[in-house]
């Protein structure tokens, strides 16, 4: 089945019309977001569900040979700059380790639907011409509401990641040179791709869907993971603006001086020290 | 890697890689009664999407969110000797034949055989058997589960009948996640529905 697939995927790449090099392989870069979606304020922790990440060599004939190394290297790289990233955006990232029990089976069938649930958005709604018609104009694809089992693990949202890259051997890149040279046509070398997406795990929503079949940035290294990562959260949901109320606290509006607002946030205070005020 | 696969090729696809007879899709609205490949009639609770492509000849293919997710399809009228999807590996992987003298358990056990070897190795179980009606003729209802290639856990119902020595079937799968409990209620309400046009 492997071998078939990698075949399947390697015709696929060899056997481009050299005519239509540019419209080919330009590579889909597409973004869903739920319309009018924003993250909810205050302090935001996202759950990392074990980011996907494959790396390894295209051959000279254009199969790709893993490479666990690589692999390693490229997942911590990406895993660090994801951080940063969020970090910068004020959100906290929570690694969801591996589960053991109930909670792994939870982990493990969320996972896999997630999966499941981004290939039908990247058939039916990115691939215009594979469009379905009740889809047409919404962005409604959801793992269900009982998805808010997986917040025990400590966060309101799940962002789930996957890359695969296989860099063009010398090889691969002799044989590309020589056919532009000669004509022969337009030879792919190397394949970046990958997506991320954001599941609302108050209503299992998928709320953001980034896809981008020629990615940018060398990913075994920590500047090209940064470039990744940045590429990868493109378009994010950005946060709600307004106050968070912790609970068991009363909100007021105090009474407006002669002249006017002077302050367009609104009082927060607790009742006890509300209390302590008077 | 079955799944990194499917995504290679979604991807590839997606990428506009590679232009394979993709499906057009129409809109089947709720609330009308139409015919479906052939002499069936059948009224939609929801609305669904149709696939422009028939994978045998007298069927179809609806889904609501992609296949994937919820996957709806009509076998109307099979003959005698043929099996129920096309063979691709005729010889290295032969589908059982339908035969019109089978009886309704005999049809369960026909669709498990073929789920068997066109699933190739995932674990397809039958979890419920029950006497039931379809367009009026006797026949049988079952329910299954199984494991597909993408880890996602599975569970489907098949409405099916032998109505004058042609197989008539209507089976639905989606995620046990969700998808499943969501849609069954009204594909069981589209499957009572059912009825010949003579």
């Amino acid at each position: 089945m492997k071998a078939l697939l990698t075949a399947i995927v390697a015709a696929l790449l060899l056997f481009v019309p050299a005519g239509s090099a540019h419209a080919q392989f330009g590579g889909l870069e597409r973004t869903e977001v739920k319309e009018g979606y924003q993250l909810k304020p205050g302090a935001v922790q996202i759950l990392v569900f074990r980011p996907d990440v494959h790396v390894g060599e295209q051959t000279t004939g254009g199969m790709n040979e893993p490479n666990a190394e690589w692999t390693q290297t490229a997942k911590a790289h990406i895993m660090a700059a994801l951080e940063q990233e969020h970090l910068a955006r004020g959100s906290q990232l929570v690694m969801v380790t591996q589960e053991d029990g109930e909670m792994g089976e939870l982990v493990a069938d969320y996972t896999a639907l997630f999966g499941t649930v981004a290939n039908s958005v990247l058939n039916h709604k990115m691939v215009r011409s594979n469009r379905l018609p009740t889809k047409r104009d919404a962005f409604d694809w959801t793992l269900g509401e009982d998805a808010a089992r997986l917040k025990a693990l400590g966060g309101d949202y799940g962002l789930f990641f996957y890359t695969y890259d296989s860099y063009g051997s010398t090889g691969r890149k002799i044989i590309q040179g020589l056919a532009l040279v000669l004509g022969g046509g337009f030879v792919p070398s190397g394949v970046h791709i990958g997506y991320a997406g954001l599941v609302d795990l108050d209503t299992g929503d998928l709320v953001w869907l980034n896809v981008d079949t020629s990615m940018g940035g060398d990913i075994r290294t920590a500047e090209g993971a940064q470039k990744r990562v940045a590429q990868l959260m493109e378009e994010f949901p950005v946060r709600a603006e307004g106050v968070v109320v912790p609970e068991g606290t009363v909100t007021f509006d105090p009474p407006l001086p002669p002249d006017g607002p002077v302050d367009d946030e609104p009082v927060v205070a607790s009742p006890t020290a509300a209390g302590d005020g008077q | 890697m079955k799944r990194l696969g499917k995504l290679f090729i979604a991807l590839a696809l997606a990428a506009g890689l590679t232009t394979p007879a993709q499906a057009g899709w129409r809109l089947v609205e709720k609330g009308e009664e139409r015919k479906v490949a052939g002499r069936m009639y059948v009224t939609p609770t929801e609305d669904w999407n149709r696939s422009t492509i028939r994978p045998v000849s007298r069927s179809e293919v609806w889904t609501r969110d992609g296949r994937e997710l919820n996957d709806l399809d009509f076998f109307m009228g099979i003959k005698d000797g043929k099996p129920l999807f096309r063979e691709t590996h005729r010889k290295r992987a032969p589908l059982p034949k339908f035969d019109p003298a089978m009886l309704p358990t005999d049809i369960v056990e026909w669709y498990q055989d073929t789920a068997n070897i066109v699933l190739g190795g995932s674990l397809f179980a039958i979890t419920e058997v029950k006497p039931a009606r379809l367009a009026g003729y006797d026949g049988v209802h079952f329910a299954f589960s199984y494991t597909g290639s993408d880890n996602v856990e599975r569970k489907g119902e098949v409405r099916a009948a032998i109505i004058d020595s042609r197989l008539y079937l209507i089976s639905f799968d989606a995620p046990s996640l969700y998808y499943f409990d969501r849609n069954i209620g009204g594909v069981r309400v589209l499957m009572d529905s059912a009825r010949l046009k003579r």
